[in-house]
């Protein structure tokens, strides 16, 4: 019953609770945010342990400076894209070897032919040549708005701009890779 | 227009993302835009068909879950607890015959006056870094003690080593993981000393049963590997200290029930593994 109840809870009633030390309030907020935190960190790193172990150590410190946290506006999970990207920061400064984003994605389609599989590696080289020249706000848009699928107000919440600059940076971001592809393919 | 087109390009990939429109739909909605707006959409379709990252596998999802949430109940815990009832450490080397000694009297005294019962009974469930912790080990020293034969000593060390990994699994599920060290020195020290007592003493053998110490060391090993999974990073060395210590204790006791001698097998090494190359000895300096 009282687990029922606790999942049904906002994130600003969870996180109140998480305050207090109820494990399983933070529990909640953990199984809200674990698939775009750790899918955020994947499209940073080569490989999928690296982002498993990211992604936890992003919620034991989000955990541990929850004290911190204030809502004002700003969205649990834009707290944790911050947390998490801190520790990328950290992680790219241990390890000394920024891994383009790009070339840490695998091809998702399975084709039947070798040609294809030529055809569509190509295309996937070209789409990371593109994306690898692009300046890091670009990137960093096409990652949240059409790699994880963000909506535009949680991009405009994530990133701390408005909508309407999430609009502006996604049409520039997407007209700069379309030259970098066609260039690439030249 | 620019702000329209910004806008148009948005929506239109909004609509694509939750299926509820194609790229075509869109551009029959916004033709004059068409130009712009059906390359830019069918560039952010592919991009999401071959570089989106996969989801989580549902293995780490549940793992990570019991992994976090038992290390956010240990700091909410030790936090409440530093505050309130400061955790009183012991520091009694039970090794010690002069500790023994003196614990084996209290104890054996408080058990025949009757007041011990409860205490022992009590500190039963007891882990390490609790405060009856210390009765409960001592209880198991004065068994030991009042064991008179090797393979009744062998008997009650693998009782205690399986009593140990109980502790560390309860430590784990607890979030007490400062305290499951205790746990795992007290198991790798059990069958250490069963180690010792098959090598001095003249073992039957049916207790040096090979099958049932096979089934006992891959039981140790399924419970460490357990919790291995549940702890976090910095406490898993000790984890696979103890599997590495339950793995030689198995070859140890192999080879006295075949009659050799151990005194050859280093800690670690196992000559199950022939794959390995046996690494040439170092040369002394």
């Amino acid at each position: 019953m009282i687990e029922d109840n606790i999942h049904t809870l906002d994130d600003a009633r969870l996180i109140e609770r998480a305050k207090r030390g109820e494990v399983e309030a933070f529990g909640c907020l953990y199984e809200r945010y674990l698939e775009s935190i750790y899918r955020y960190i994947r499209t940073r790193v080569a490989e999928d342990r690296t982002a498993e172990d990211l992604t936890e150590t992003v919620f034991l410190r989000s955990f541990e400076s929850l004290s911190r946290y204030k809502e004002k506006g700003l969205r649990f999970s834009a707290f944790l894209y911050q947390v998490a990207r801190n520790l990328l920061v950290d992680h790219y400064r241990q390890k000394e070897e920024e891994l383009p984003i790009e070339s840490a994605e695998q091809i998702n389609v399975s084709p039947s032919r070798i040609d294809d599989l030529i055809v569509i590696q190509d295309k996937v080289d070209s789409l990371r040549v593109g994306l690898e020249a692009l300046p890091e706000e670009y990137r960093e848009i096409i990652r949240l708005r059409v790699l994880l699928e963000l909506s535009t107000t949680e991009c405009a919440q994530w990133i701390g701009r408005s909508e309407g600059a999430v609009r502006v940076l996604l049409h520039r971001a997407m007209k700069a890779l379309k030259r970098q592809v066609v260039k690439a393919n030249e | 227009m620019n702000s329209k087109l910004d806008w148009v390009i948005d929506e239109c990939l909004s609509r694509v993302q939750t299926g509820d429109e194609t790229v075509q739909d869109c551009v029959q909605e916004y033709p004059e835009l068409k130009d712009v707006l059906e390359p830019l959409l069918a560039l952010a379709i592919q991009v999401n068909g071959t570089l989106a990252p996969e989801e989580p596998s549902a293995q780490f999802v549940h793992n990570a879950k019991l992994r976090v949430l038992n290390q956010v109940k240990a700091s909410v815990t030790s936090t409440s607890s530093v505050k309130v009832q400061p955790k009183r450490v012991w520091r009694i080397d039970f090794r010690s015959r002069r500790w023994s000694t003196i614990i084996a009297g209290v104890v054996i005294a408080a058990l025949l006056f009757g007041s011990g019962i409860g205490m022992k009974q009590a500190s039963a469930s007891a882990l390490p870094g609790d405060s009856l912790y210390p009765i409960k080990r001592a209880g198991e020293e004065i068994q030991l003690a009042l064991s008179f034969t090797p393979d009744g000593d062998i008997a009650l060390l693998f009782e205690f080593a399986d009593s140990r990994l109980e502790e560390a699994q309860t430590l784990s599920e607890e979030g007490r993981f400062d305290d499951l060290g205790k746990a795992l020195e007290g198991f790798e020290e059990a069958m250490s000393t069963l180690e010792e007592v098959a090598q001095k003493g003249e073992v039957g053998d049916d207790k040096l049963d090979l099958a049932e110490i096979k089934a006992k060391h891959e039981k140790h090993i399924q419970v460490l590997e357990r919790v291995r999974e549940q702890v976090p990073e910095h406490a898993r060395a000790g984890i696979d200290h103890a599997i590495e210590r339950s793995g030689h204790s198995q070859e140890v006791l192999k080879v006295i029930h075949e009659g050799g001698k151990p005194s050859d097998l280093a800690p670690g090494q196992n000559k199950e593994k022939p794959e390995k190359p046996e690494k040439k000895e170092k040369p002394e300096k």
